[in-house]
C-alpha cells in the first residue's frame, strides 16, 4: 500500500527527480536480471522486478521503529517464495518430465554414486523455496537484534554513547544496503530457478 | 445475477469511470489537471466555520465515486506538490516513513504501553 503511494506517475513532459531515479534504477535491474532469463521469456521479467521492488520497500521501511517487518516472517516469505517455485516446478514436470528427470543425474556422475545423487539433487530441489525464504529472514531478524542490542547496551552505558552511536549509524547503513542486497538476491534467484524450468 | 451486477455497476457508477468529471470544459477551464475539483465551488473546509459544518457536509456530494474521486484528487494533489517538482527533496519518503510509524504505534499501542517496565526487552 506505501509502495502504491510512492510509486512515481508519469505526468509532465520533463521528469521529476524521482522519476529520473526510479527510471534509471528499473532500466539497470533490467538489464541485470535479462541476462539471467532466456530472450524468449523476457516478458516475465516484470515479476521479478516488482516482486523486488516489494521485498525492497518492505525491507527499507521495516528498519524504522514502530513499522511491522513482515519480510522477517517466515510465513510472508515462504507464501512468496513457495508459490513462484511450486509454479515453475509443476510447469517443468508437466512440460518437460525427460528433462527434469535428466537433471537428477549429473553428468560424469559414477554408477555407484547415482541412486544417491538423485537423492541430493532432489533434496536440493525441495529445499529452494525454504532456503530462499531461510535466508532473507534471518538476514532481517539478524540486523534487526544486532541495532537493537546495541541501542539497549547503548542505555545501560551511558559513557560510551559517542562510539556506539556511531558504530550504530555504520551498522544502519549496512542495513539499508542490506535491505536492497537481500529483496535483489530473492529475486534473482527465482529467476534463474524460472529459467531452468523452461 | 445480470440484475444484481447492473445494480451494483450503477450504485458505483461504472460507465463513468475514466471519464473526465461533469462540470469540467476543456474551452473554460484549459488542460484537465487530476488534482483540481470541477464541481461547482464552495468555500474551502479549512475556511469553514464550525457552525457552518453541517450544512457545509450536508451540500457535498456523497457515494462511492465521489468519495473515490476525493481520494485521487488528493493522491495527485500530493503527487504535485512532493513527487512531481522538478527539484523535489527527499520530503515525501520522510512523510510515508512518519506516517507508517504512527500508524504502526497505534496499532501496537496495547501491546507497547507496557514496554517502559519490562526489564528486558
Amino acid at each position: 500500500m506505501m509502495s502504491i503511494i510512492i510509486f512515481p506517475l508519469n505526468y509532465w513532459l520533463i521528469p521529476s527527480r524521482f522519476n529520473l531515479l526510479f527510471n534509471k534504477f528499473i532500466f539497470i535491474l533490467f538489464n541485470e536480471f535479462s541476462m539471467s532469463i532466456k530472450k524468449k521469456n523476457i516478458n516475465n521479467l516484470m515479476i521479478f522486478l516488482s516482486l523486488m521492488f516489494f521485498i525492497m520497500f518492505m525491507n527499507f521501511f521495516s528498519l524504522f521503529p514502530y513499522i511491522f517487518s513482515s519480510t522477517s516472517h517466515l510465513l510472508f516469505n515462504l507464501s512468496l517464495s513457495l508459490s513462484l517455485w511450486l509454479s515453475f516446478f509443476i510447469y517443468l514436470i508437466y512440460n518437460f518430465p525427460i528433462n527434469f528427470l535428466k537433471h537428477l543425474v549429473p553428468l560424469n556422475s559414477p554408477k555407484p554414486l547415482m541412486n544417491f545423487m538423485v537423492i541430493i539433487e532432489l533434496i536440493s530441489l525441495i529445499i529452494r523455496p525454504w532456503t530462499l525464504s531461510i535466508r532473507l529472514s534471518s538476514n532481517l531478524i539478524s540486523g534487526h537484534l544486532i541495532l537493537i542490542l546495541l541501542s539497549n547496551f547503548m542505555m545501560n552505558w551511558i559513557s560510551i554513547i559517542p562510539i556506539s552511536m556511531m558504530i550504530q549509524n555504520m551498522l544502519l547503513i549496512l542495513e539499508i544496503s542490506m535491505s536492497m542486497i537481500q529483496a535483489y538476491v530473492f529475486s534473482i534467484l527465482l529467476s534463474l530457478y524460472f529459467n531452468e524450468s523452461n | 445475477m445480470e440484475q444484481l451486477c447492473n445494480k451494483f455497476a450503477e450504485l458505483i457508477k461504472f460507465d463513468s469511470w475514466g471519464c473526465y468529471p461533469k462540470g469540467y470544459d476543456r474551452a473554460t477551464h484549459g488542460p484537465y489537471d487530476p488534482s483540481r475539483y470541477y464541481g461547482k465551488p464552495d468555500t474551502p473546509f479549512s475556511q469553514v466555520k464550525i457552525r457552518d459544518l453541517p450544512d457545509w457536509f450536508a451540500r457535498r456530494e456523497k457515494g462511492f465515486k465521489p468519495f473515490a474521486s476525493l481520494i485521487s484528487r488528493a493522491h495527485w494533489r500530493w503527487q504535485m506538490r512532493y513527487m512531481h517538482p522538478k527539484r523535489g527533496t527527499a520530503a515525501p519518503l520522510w512523510q510515508l516513513i512518519f506516517a507508517g510509524m504512527t500508524v504502526g504505534y497505534i496499532a501496537n499501542y496495547a501491546r507497547l504501553r507496557g514496554h517502559r517496565h519490562y526489564k528486558y526487552h
